[in-house]
């Protein structure tokens, strides 16, 4: 059985069955997991398209398009509806200069599934190549029209226009990505060639200048990221072992989905294992501990990624929240103080800190004001509810009521507010 | 309700066969009035290019070289002169590589005269230009290199002699690019503008990785650098004007560049090529001090505002209306770009309007040079094709280095046509190519094209195609203006056709073609008359041009 495998997989994505012997050993124990891999997810998943397209993808971030495509050929057989496989292949066509393909594909996508992002911009995108006009101006106005806040697709249409020489409609469109973003210096430089083109030379100069101060912050910036880039270069080895560790994270979704937890926890040990500074993975087995009541291993992968990442405020909520679920107080109370000390903007750190509090019944007047500051910070329904049962528990009747009001004045429907709401009304009018 | 029409459920099996149907059915394809035979092999060079590559990746390697095609000896036919890498540090060559001369020996034969000439310069070499500096009748060469550039002075015997160090034009020991004769404030001697690319030493060398494997980096890592711009002193020596002409203020990482009158006032103006930085325009007033307005002109960016990762550069009246307009080649995933000019001093972006831009974005393309290759009265497009690293197949099958090059093909109504896989044999060489120069050179009326491969031997195009169409071609004599005419702008009226074009000196990726104007007509069997307005100069009217043969045009002889 084994064997079949290993010949079918040779056989869809080319991947030799035997390694060289001259071969480095750490790319040959790559090598070897990416066979097991591939070999595990044909066998456990043989109906599944999905399967299919996740091995595309690890062989298009690669850079094996050839591999990926007959992948996703294969993965369109079994499941012709696939919008995003379809887009998949469009991209490489485009990218090749075949955009009769490209149109093509992205009309199949459009079809299959209108709402996948940037389709309507992408399929104009294709059609502006071909020369054909008409048909990507009506496609982005009608997406611009439907979706309101298409940034991409206003530049895009203004380009239609500017191309064929409607100043007008092109002005309108550069005027309506401004308003979506204020910043671009796409529809600075869009409206700068507009106002040229009609002669408005105070328009054109205002709008060239505000166009070289964006692109001269923008060179900045690009400056640093390729210097940053550089430093971070991976070597092919440690690349390729990225790539696996993407295909090991993406895979587990489908083992999940069938609640295969072991080969679910396997492979995110796995993707950890081949790119251990990828905290991403490791978010994933911390949730994946949590949600299966191991809290204590949940708090460790937690504590690892602290390590990794420093400053992510995400991670010490993480382990607020973990460690209070452990009964870890003090442990709890650092963590939700050191996000706070963090991002003091932010109302997280405070409305975890209240809600510590008050399930500890302990510090409840601070956790009146910490839920006083995240309702000051972000007035959401939660929060004026969090402040609710902190002036309730502190006796301020009357301030529980009120935000308790305002939590259900923002969330009319939710029936916890409404319940509490009612006791504490219900004790305020009882003898 | 309008989404509703995207919901049409399709059978799946009509979708799987819809699928299968396009790829199977292939149609027939059209043969096109243009077609290229290779004729490499017949014609004896035996150059082949080396880019002074050990595996290091050093930026410089990837950038060699461009190629001039000038009638070294005067003999009547257009030579060769193919320009190599050196041999740089980590790199071993026995004997050092260096630049060849190829003497035209009629019937697509040519000759070795390196040696003899003396033009073997084993710099790493990056750019050729060829002007008469001295005005003594013959064509000189320079070269750009990294490391110290070099002249040198035709003899007019066959013979150069490099007058670098006399001339004061080595430009210290940067990263040279593109290179130009023209007469910058028309005094009748020729000035000489130099570009460089990047700030780059052995020293300051960073090895770049894609996708886990070593790539070259991209010109961003290191800082940009400022053109120079040397005024002929009419005495053999030539002094740095780079500061004062104001061409010193725009450091940038210059690659192609071409200098014309883009704004027909008179008078030579430069365009540079940026890797990766806008584009500039210097725009000339007449007395050689210059102001960069590329940005302002609309030629310098795409049509969103991106900067271009642009490599060559070449400019011609692509839909005949008097004005020139330049065609920009650039990085993978980015289209080669036209720019129409207005005739306003502004420049529009018809990349796609035009389909100038067809197949052009899977690959890096070079060298590129308008033409009329058919000779029906409109200039079409060649782009030199190959992507800069040797492994870009391990980490990215959508393109590779060893391409086949393109021509698009003018339509004559303001549209290009891609018909490379339709055009002959020729079309069908795949190699890793930068510079290219576009020439007659079998004399036949047709132009034909030399293609410089990095790290391989050169692409020899001939011409077959069967247009018949009538043609002229012009070569100028100054007499009080400069000797080859460079920068003078000739219009040739044929009955109800006008076209127009310069004589420039340096060109497309880092190269140099066609001083002498060639002009195809289609069916005009008359021209009325030919106008030549001189650098410097006046503008004369000739009359009684006949048709279908070289002619040369002395300035006074009107």
């Amino acid at each position: 059985m084994r064997f079949i495998l290993a010949v079918l997989a040779v056989l869809l994505v080319g991947i030799p069955a035997q390694t060289e012997s001259t071969e480095d050993p750490q790319f040959k124990a790559l090598r070897i997991k990416e066979q097991q891999l591939t070999q595990q997810l044909l066998r456990d998943f043989p109906e599944s398209e999905q399967s299919l397209v996740l091995l595309g993808d690890f062989y298009q971030n690669r850079g094996q398009t050839d591999q990926a495509l007959k992948l996703w050929q294969q993965a369109l057989n079994k499941n012709a509806r696939r919008a995003d496989v379809y887009d998949r292949m469009a991209n490489v066509a485009f990218a090749t200069d075949d955009y009769e393909t490209s149109t093509r594909l992205w009309r199949m996508a459009l079809q299959m599934n209108p709402s996948l992002p940037n389709l309507h911009n992408n399929l104009a995108r294709s059609l502006m190549q071909l020369g054909q006009y008409q048909e990507a101006q009506q496609l982005l106005e009608k997406e611009i029209h439907l979706s309101g806040d298409n940034a991409p697709g206003s530049l895009l249409l203004g380009a239609v226009h500017l191309e064929l020489g409607q100043y007008e409609d092109a002005e309108r469109c550069y005027q309506k990505m401004l308003e979506l973003d204020p910043n671009s210096p796409h529809a600075c430089y869009g409206l700068y060639q507009v106002y040229s083109r009609l002669k408005d030379r105070e328009k054109a100069a205002a709008y060239l200048k505000q166009f070289q101060q964006g692109k001269s912050q923008w060179r900045e910036t690009k400056k640093k990221t390729v210097v940053r880039n550089l430093s971070q270069a991976d070597s092919e080895v440690n690349f390729y072992a990225r790539c696996l560790a993407e295909l090991c994270a993406d895979a587990r979704k489908l083992y999940q989905a069938k609640g295969d937890r072991q080969t679910t926890e396997w492979l995110l040990t796995q993707a950890i294992e081949l790119d251990p500074n990828n905290v991403a993975h490791r978010y994933e087995l911390m949730s994946f501990h949590a949600d299966a009541g191991r809290v204590q291993e949940a708090l460790e992968v937690c504590r690892v990624i602290e390590r990794l990442d420093p400053n992510n405020i995400s991670c010490q909520l993480n382990m607020g929240l973990l460690a209070a679920r452990l009964g870890q107080f003090e442990q709890a109370e650092k963590a939700l103080l050191t996000a706070i000390a963090m991002a003091p903007t932010q109302a997280a750190g405070y409305r975890e800190l209240a809600q510590l509090y008050l399930r500890a019944k302990t510090r409840q007047a601070e956790a009146r004001d910490l839920a006083a500051q995240a309702v000051k910070l972000e007035p959401a329904a939660p929060h004026y509810f969090l402040l609710g049962w902190a002036c309730d528990v502190t006796g301020d009747r009357d301030r529980a009521m009120e935000a308790l009001q305002q939590a259900l004045a923002l969330d009319p429907k939710n029936q916890a507010y409404q319940q509490v709401l009612q006791r504490i009304t219900a004790e305020g009018t009882r003898p | 309700m309008i989404r509703a029409f995207f919901h049409r459920s399709i059978p799946v099996t009509a979708i799987a066969l819809l699928l299968s149907l396009s790829v199977a059915v292939v149609p027939a394809r059209p043969r096109h009035a243009i077609e290229f035979q290779d004729v490499t092999e017949q014609t004896g060079i035996d150059f082949k290019h080396v880019d002074g590559s050990s595996g290091r990746r050093y930026i410089v390697e990837a950038m060699s070289a461009g190629l001039a095609l000038f009638d070294y000896d005067q003999d009547g036919d257009i030579d060769i002169y193919l320009v190599s890498g050196g041999a740089l540090r980590g790199s071993q060559y026995s004997p050092p590589p260096r630049n060849r001369l190829y003497r035209n020996e009629g019937n697509w034969r040519f000759t070795d005269v390196t040696e003899t000439s003396g033009l073997g310069d084993t710099g790493h070499g990056l750019a050729v230009t060829v002007g008469d500096y001295d005005n003594d009748g013959d064509h000189d060469v320079y070269i750009t290199n990294f490391g110290p550039n070099a002249l040198y002075r035709n003899n007019g015997d066959g013979t150069f002699t490099n007058v670098t160090e006399t001339a004061g034009v080595a430009n210290g020991s940067k990263v040279g690019a593109g290179a130009n004769f023209l007469d910058i404030e028309g005094d009748g001697d020729l000035d000489l503008f130099a570009s460089s690319y990047i700030n780059f030493t052995y020293d300051n060398h960073v090895l770049g990785m894609a996708r886990g494997y070593p790539a070259y980096v991209g010109p961003r890592v290191y800082n940009l650098t400022a053109n120079t711009l040397y005024r002929n002193n009419g005495d053999g020596t030539f002094t740095d004007i780079s500061l004062a002409s104001g061409i010193a203020n725009s450091p940038g990482a210059g690659m192609g560049t071409v200098c014309a009158d883009y704004d027909r006032d008179g008078d030579t103006d430069i365009f540079v090529a940026n890797d990766n930085a806008p584009d500039f325009l210097f725009a000339n007033n007449g007395a050689g001090i210059f102001t960069e307005c590329g940005t302002l002109a609309g030629i310098a960016y795409d049509l969103y505002g991106n900067e271009m990762g642009s490599m060559g550069v070449d400019c011609a009246d692509y839909d005949n209306d008097g004005y020139l307009d330049f065609y920009v080649t650039s990085y993978q995933d980015q289209l080669a770009h036209l720019y129409r000019n207005l005739g306003d001093g502004f420049f529009e972006d018809k990349t796609l309007t035009s389909g100038a831009g067809a197949g052009t974005g899977g690959n890096v393309t070079w060298g590129n040079g308008f033409a009329d290759f058919d000779n029906d009265g409109d200039r079409d497009l060649f782009v030199a094709v190959g992507h800069l690293d040797d492994n870009v197949a391990q980490w990215d099958q959508r393109t590779s280095y060893a391409a086949h090059n393109l021509v698009l093909m003018n339509t004559g109504n303001g549209r290009f046509v891609d018909i490379s896989q339709d055009c002959g044999e020729g079309l069908k060489v795949a190699r890793s190519s930068r510079g290219c120069g576009l020439d007659d050179l079998d004399n036949d009326g047709d132009i034909d094209i030399v293609v410089l491969n990095s790290r391989s031997e050169p692409t020899i195009l001939r011409n077959n195609s069967s247009s018949k169409g009538h043609w002229l071609q012009i070569r100028l004599r100054g007499t009080r203006t400069n000797r080859d005419g460079i920068g003078a702008c000739v219009k040739v009226v044929a009955q109800d056709m006008s076209l127009i074009d310069e004589v420039h000196s340096g060109r497309g990726y880092q190269s140099h073609h066609g001083m002498r104007l060639h002009f195809g007509l289609g069916n005009r069997s008359k021209i009325d008359r030919v106008e030549v307005r001189w650098i410097g100069g006046k503008t004369e009217v000739f009359r009684n041009i006949e048709i279908d043969r070289l002619i040369t045009l002395t300035e006074g002889d009107s």
